[in-house]
């Protein structure tokens, strides 16, 4: 059943840059980036939001995109894995993911690489196993495990 | 995903008479349920009313030694208070069990509640 819906115009702060788009009500954010915005960094999995390739930062909080409606997001930051590098220098995880071999098909990669971002930021976690707990919503299915805990410890034992 | 139209609600007054008009129109705060329910087309809604937006948001403890938890609290925030891990320690690990930080971090505490749980189908 099609509804005669308008499309609804948002605004959205996309890696520093405000981006205006049009959107239907059921674009999901994840959509709006990849489909709309050219954004193709972030990756669609199950679209369910069990496996977190989705990932994303809302306001500096890691979500699915899958699971968020982008009208619902209005006015937003959001930061994409395109958003992570600044000036070309890779962004601290990026560069010890690269370090810790810590992917192999890399189609998880920037769902894990911006949910350490986010991990980081809640500070909850210092040892391996409070990473792997709060890393579980993010699935490898190349089992790159060990070492994305890796990465991820090496980075926040480097900081200050 | 079906189609459906959207509002967001004003108030909190605004919510409760967009629902009650419209017996097909479900509320929206998360999202972590209902958008996964309407993807399988378990969920059919014809609106959604987005209420994230109302003043729902606060943790605070009340005279009587307890605490009041708003509706649109997210998971991960309650699990996180300093007023429930002092006094509610069980109920920060339990938060802490369920779902994955990206779902905490999107899920209220009112929606958690009322979610519609379902058997696994794929």
């Amino acid at each position: 059943m099609a509804y005669p819906t308008a499309r609804i115009s948002i605004a959205l702060i996309v890696n520093g840059v405000e981006r205006q788009l049009k959107v239907t009500p059921w674009t999901t954010l994840l959509d709006a980036l990849r489909d709309h915005l050219d954004l193709t960094g972030t990756k669609k999995g199950c679209d369910h939001g069990q496996c977190g390739a989705c990932t994303v930062l809302i306001d500096g909080r890691r979500i699915n995109s899958c699971l968020t409606l982008a009208v619902m997001k209005d006015g937003a930051e959001v930061t994409t894995i395109e958003g992570l590098a600044t000036g070309g220098v890779l962004h601290p995880l990026q560069q010890a993911f690269i370090e810790h071999d810590a992917f192999q098909c890399g189609y998880c990669t920037p769902g894990q690489i911006c949910s350490a971002a986010g991990l980081i930021a809640e500070g909850q976690a210092t040892t391996p196993d409070e990473i792997r707990e709060l890393m579980s919503g993010n699935i490898c299915r190349c089992a790159a495990y060990p070492n994305i805990v890796a990465a991820i410890q090496q980075v926040i034992g480097g900081m200050p | 995903m079906i189609n459906f139209q959207y509002t967001r609600a004003t108030d909190i007054a605004d919510a409760v008479r967009q629902i009650a008009i419209d017996p097909s129109a479900k509320l929206i705060a998360g999202g972590t349920n209902l958008i996964d329910l309407m993807k399988k087309y378990v969920e059919r809604p014809s609106r959604l009313i987005d209420i994230s937006r109302l003043p729902l948001q606060t943790v605070e403890e009340t005279a009587a030694g307890g605490v009041r938890i708003g509706a649109l609290v997210p998971n991960s925030d309650l699990a996180y208070h300093p007023l429930v891990g002092q006094r509610y320690p069980v109920l920060a690990s339990a938060i802490l069990a369920g779902a994955s930080q990206q779902l905490r971090n999107m899920a209220s505490t009112g929606g958690n509640l009322l979610q519609r749980t379902r058997p696994r189908c794929g």
